[in-house]
């Protein structure tokens, strides 16, 4: 009687966690499914590329997972088999929204369908780890927590395992940029204010880019920034590492909405510094919300 | 790798066995796609079909692409010819026609019907994206 009650008790935990999961799947991802863009990539973008952007989005819910996710201490495959639920669920949830919205119907042609549903579902498997981990009630996921460490492993193993600080930050730089940056990086805006823009305004945008950086990390006390200010260096380095990897997600997104391929180095510049600005506040402010 | 250490609910079980085929399906059908793909590009179809249900002079116009590249910025000029002169022009413009898909146009004409008629196409044009 007791072991129904504990399986019963234990599947409910689950529901509520996929429940938490689907709402930051769709709060991180809703614009992406409201953007006619990111349907048109579905079925512009070529198969390898998506294949591409399926083998991305895996990796990095594992390495989110592994630095942030729910589960603290979690071993390999503990981890693969989460973000293996994470896309699934995705896949699901975007699917059902884009038929609610009609952007899918069954007469559509299966690579329409495919490629509209994997495109939206990767950034919505983002936001269902994210909001898996981080939108849950403090008591629910200390039991969460607790609960799910095998007894050896709390003792030690997984747990008493230092998390390498600088790949950590990476991880989640990367993430955060990747889900700020995405809600944008699919519009046409992006090539119209690289267009348009002077020299001296791509060089303005880039110092706002790293000078938000820097307030959100060592002069606004931002949620779970250090309140400790490092040495100038120290400092400049880091910004310099998150506006780097802002630039690089922003290529990325950029080449992957075939942003890239047909316009000149300037106009390819222009556009990541642009879209740099939201990338940099993805990995700054991004990371430190969606971080552990 | 200590998988057999946690045990997993039947919720969590159901939703990782939904997940894995999910994304063996997703990966093999872009394989698949990708083994198969040999860069054709866009090829539209028409077919003009008369509709019979409004009053108005009006026809059916259904556009496939059977190509394997998606199509942008179709422009399809159509001209209504009665007893041989071309009386009227009309165009149809579409943002996009994906692979393996087809969009459904109407066409209304201001003429009245004659016996004879005939619709010809008489230009399409296309972006490749």
């Amino acid at each position: 009687m007791k072991n129904i009650t504990y399986v019963k008790e234990s599947n409910r935990k689950t529901l509520k966690e996929y429940g938490r999961g689907i709402i930051g799947g769709l709060l991180f991802s809703l614009p992406l499914v409201y953007t006619s863009e990111v349907w048109w990539t579905g079925f512009i973008t070529a198969p390898k590329y998506l294949l591409c952007c399926v083998f991305v989005t895996y990796l990095l819910l594992m390495g989110y997972n592994r630095y942030a996710g729910m589960k603290e201490g979690s071993s390999f495959a503990e981890i693969c088999w989460d973000s293996v639920e994470e896309i699934g669920l995705a896949f699901v949830v975007s699917f059902l929204f884009l038929l609610l919205i009609s952007r899918i119907e069954f007469g559509m042609s299966l690579e329409e369908i495919a490629g509209k549903v994997i495109v939206e579902s990767m950034i919505v498997a983002i936001g269902i780890s994210v909001g898996t981990a981080q939108l849950g009630g403090n008591g629910d996921d200390g039991d969460k927590n607790e609960q799910n460490l095998p007894a050896n492993r709390q003792d030690g193993d997984d747990v008493g395992k230092k998390d390498n600080p600088f790949i950590k930050r990476i991880i989640l730089a990367i993430c955060g940029s990747v889900l700020v940056a995405s809600a944008v990086a699919p519009t046409e805006e992006i090539l119209i204010i690289a267009v348009s823009c002077s020299a001296l305004h791509l060089l303005l945008m880039l110092v706002i880019s790293l000078l938000i950086t820097g307030i959100t990390l060592y002069y606004s006390d931002f949620k779970k920034s250090s309140g400790s200010r490092p040495e100038i260096m120290v400092m400049l380095l880091e910004l310099m590492v998150d506006y780097i990897i802002a630039l690089v997600v922003g290529y990325a997104l950029l080449r992957f909405f075939g942003r890239v391929q047909d316009y000149g180095f300037t106009i390819v510049v222009a556009q990541m510094v642009v879209l740099g600005i939201a990338g940099t506040i993805g990995a700054s402010a991004g990371r430190l919300l969606i971080g552990r | 790798m200590d998988t057999g250490k946690k045990s997993y609910n039947v919720v969590e079980k159901i939703s990782f066995a939904l997940g894995l085929l999910v994304l063996v399906a997703l990966v093999s059908f872009l394989v698949y796609q990708m083994v198969q793909k040999q860069n054709v590009p866009p090829i539209l179809e028409l077919s003009i079909v008369e509709e019979p249900l409004t009053p108005d002079y009006d026809f059916i116009i259904e556009v496939k692409n059977v190509g394997e590249e998606t199509a942008e910025s179709i422009s399809i000029v159509l001209n209504l010819y009665q007893e041989g002169i071309a009386v009227e022009e009309g165009m149809i413009r579409l943002q996009y026609i994906p692979i393996k898909s087809k969009k459904t146009a109407w066409i209304v004409f201001g003429q009245k019907e004659k016996l004879g008629d005939s619709v010809i196409v008489s230009s399409i044009t296309f972006v490749k994206p």
